[in-house]
């Protein structure tokens, strides 16, 4: 008696389940007809593309209408495509499609874009000189300090924010982190590295998503005159050049070393004519040099490097003419 | 002919050049530790530093400030600042210019020509420094790096003495406002404080702070801005610009590689590379849209005209920029021969206002432009030897 109960009440609850089953909206699940957009998150300005995925093939013969912001589109009327420029960032502006079937019955999809800047600032702790205006760039091994800052009109507070940071799809600090806005990480070999961010708020929405390449450099070296009184000179003394004076002195200025190897370099070691001459000052990158002849030509090399990373060095030669 | 004078006649060729090779053997051979490739006879010294003397300024009559001409070289010697000043309302402006190394202080009028120093109190290895529009403050770097120091000044009235008193902070950046005040950016943790200093009422507030250290400002004349913030240019890395108005932040749509810019309450000018081209964009506030610049144009040798300010007025080199550019100029690298220019960001056009080269024969490369009071005279520096040079923009404004 008990079995044929239950049979009965399976038998009786049976459609339901079946309907259930294809009521995918009902369960949460993944609507079968909807708007996609290329870039996923837009930034304010970006050119959108917004897609009508029908992976039923329930829109056969249906009237497709767009509109952005409450306008119709007109010329993406029956388009499964449209573009459109995402508005300010802050802002929140809706693109929908109205699906109207050879039935006569209609659906409308919407979605609501809030561009969103997402600014990923990469600065190098490499050595660049005082009076060098521009930036930094990382070298092999060197720390590389990385910012990302969201801005929906104002700057949004790092704390109501969960980052999660990628180095070549390698996940940085172990995971997601709330409020961790900043990452640092050593230079790895290569070319460039792709540094990747993903922004989501307290919920686990995704607020913005981006990726950027930062390309690493090796260490570069100039040389540059000192003057007493008014300090460095922000001209290159080029090789080949004629020296003006009894006396000169010279810096050498490492561009993008690791700012750990400038302060306590393995080598640094000047050359005059291919002999090694110590400069015999306290700053290791500065020598000294005096006419003795009336005229001539000399030398001048010098060498930086780090014997821990030996790719963290450079080395360079010019020479003056007198 | 006779054997034996053959003979004869062939000893005395031998003695001569045996002459000839005596004499220059022991009177005409350059000296043992000469010679053409002559060294700086360093190379197996332990100790070669040397006291360095300094090199005698060139003092030759180049500048003549009673010029007619519209430009004007003002120094000889290399400028750390300068500014156009007016002591009083009813006063005529005077230009002002602090001497790089020594931080003295030299007036000169523009009308005579006249050169006073006003400031004889030595502020060693002054790099860099800035006036108050009332001529009665300063600020000032003395060194450069982890040794810099800077010091406000106050001009006495009555001596050229300057009082002087430290700044205990790093300091990245600074200027002076129009209102006699002063601007700087001072490194905290890993961000950037802008602060104001009001010398007159010895007060100092912090107006904003940058989210990120690495960061130029270009410098608005007013305390409330717009001051425009990125981080530093580089045609390897993205830049993005930050507008602080009042002290409050606003993302403007400006962003790429190499990206520098200058701004005014109307509008700016931003560059950066495009593709393997730096080119150049102007962005007009009052209609929001950015058009690409007739010219390009290094956003550092801009000034927006105060009085006018969909105006600025440029140090253009008319060339096609490669893509490593602003960094080989930082660098020194490559050397600008500049012609001034007048671009209009509201009517997308540029003119040519002078040539110096054309003029003075000189290549200018011109940076740290800066208008005088009423913007009559625009001043700048060549970046190749520091001097100060003044063109008359517009004489009427005086």
């Amino acid at each position: 008696m008990r079995s044929l109960v239950l049979l009965a009440a399976f038998i009786i609850l049976l459609p339901s389940v079946a309907v259930a089953q294809f009521d995918m909206s009902a369960l949460g699940g993944t609507p079968q007809i909807a708007i996609t957009l290329s870039p996923t998150h837009p930034s304010p300005g970006d050119v959108v593309t917004a897609s009508l995925d029908d992976y039923a093939g329930g829109m056969f013969g249906a009237q497709i209408n767009w509109r952005y912001a409450g306008a119709p589109i007109p010329s993406a009327t029956n388009q499964r495509q449209v573009q459109f420029v995402a508005g300010d960032a802050g802002s929140d502006t809706p693109i929908e499609v109205t699906l109207t079937r050879t039935q006569g019955d209609t659906q409308t999809l919407r979605q609501v874009i809030s561009p969103v800047f997402m600014d990923i600032i990469i600065e190098p702790q490499t050595r660049v000189p005082d009076w060098y205006s521009g930036r930094a760039l990382p070298s092999l091994g060197s720390q590389v300090n990385a910012t990302v800052l969201l801005n929906d009109g104002s700057f949004i507070d790092p704390q109501s924010v969960v980052y999660t940071w990628r180095m070549n799809q390698r996940v940085l600090e172990g995971g997601s982190i709330r409020a961790g806005n900043q990452v640092a990480f050593p230079t790895p070999r290569g070319s460039s590295v792709v540094l990747s961010v993903t922004a989501a708020d307290l919920s686990g929405n995704t607020i913005a998503s981006r990726a950027v390449r930062v390309n690493i450099v090796q260490p570069e070296l100039g040389f540059y005159e000192k003057h007493a009184l008014y300090g460095m000179q922000a001209i290159p003394t080029i090789s080949g050049a004629t020296l003006i004076g009894s006396v000169v002195t010279l810096q050498a200025e490492p561009f993008f070393l690791d700012t750990r190897v400038y302060n306590r370099p393995d080598v640094a070691e000047w050359e005059i004519n291919s002999v090694r001459t110590p400069n015999g000052t306290n700053n290791p990158y500065e020598i000294t040099l005096q006419r003795t002849r009336s005229d001539g030509r000399t030398n001048v090399n010098f060498h930086v490097r780090s014997l821990q990373e030996i790719l963290q060095g450079s080395e360079e030669a010019i020479t003056l003419n007198f | 002919m006779k054997r034996t004078i053959i003979i004869i006649g062939g000893i005395g060729i031998i003695c001569v050049l045996i002459g000839v090779w005596a004499y220059f053997l022991f009177f005409a051979t350059p000296p043992e530790d000469g010679g053409i490739f002559a060294n700086f006879n360093l190379g197996n010294t332990t100790d070669p530093s040397i006291v360095i003397e300094a090199q005698p300024i060139e003092t030759e009559p180049i500048v003549d400030v009673t010029s007619p001409e519209r430009l004007r070289q003002l120094t000889t010697q290399p400028v750390a600042g300068f500014a156009e000043v007016q002591l009083t309302a009813s006063s005529t402006p005077e230009a002002r210019y602090i001497e790089a190394g020594t931080g003295h202080i030299y007036s000169i009028d523009l009308d005579s020509g006249e050169e006073v120093r006003v400031s004889a109190t030595t502020i060693p290895l002054t790099s860099r420094g800035v006036m108050s529009p009332n001529g009665q403050f300063v600020m000032l770097q003395s060194g450069t790096g982890m040794n810099a120091d800077f010091v406000i000044g106050v001009l006495s009235t009555t001596s050229d003495e300057l009082r002087n008193f430290a700044v205990p902070e790093t300091i990245t950046s600074f200027t002076a406002t129009s209102d006699n005040k002063f601007l700087y950016a001072s490194p905290v943790g890993s961000n950037l404080a802008v602060k104001v200093y009001d010398p007159a009422a010895n007060t100092l507030n912090t107006l904003f702070t940058v989210p990120f250290r690495d960061a130029t400002v270009a410098w608005h004349h007013t305390v409330q801005g717009p001051h425009l913030v990125y981080p530093h240019a580089t045609s390897r890395l993205e830049g993005y610009l930050y507008s602080y108005t009042s002290g409050v932040a606003t993302r403007l749509p400006a962003s790429g590689f190499g990206l520098s810019a200058v701004g005014s309450i109307d509008g700016y000018i931003f560059s950066r590379v495009v593709g393997d081209q730096y080119s150049t964009f102007g962005h007009n506030k009052l209609e929001d849209e950015t058009n690409i610049a007739p010219l390009s144009i290094i956003p550092d040798k801009c000034t927006f005209i105060k009085t006018n300010p969909t105006f600025a007025i440029c140090g253009i080199t008319i060339s096609e920029f490669p893509y490593k550019m602003p960094d080989t100029w930082y660098k020194g690298e490559v050397k600008m021969n500049d012609n001034l220019w007048e671009y209009n960001i509201e009517e997308k056009t540029a003119r040519q206002l002078i040539s110096p080269v054309n003029i003075t024969g000189r290549q200018i490369d011109i940076i740290e432009p800066q208008f005088g009071i009423n913007d009559a005279n625009l001043y700048f520096q060549n970046k190749l030897d520091q001097t100060l040079w003044m063109y008359e923009y517009n004489p009427f404004a005086r």
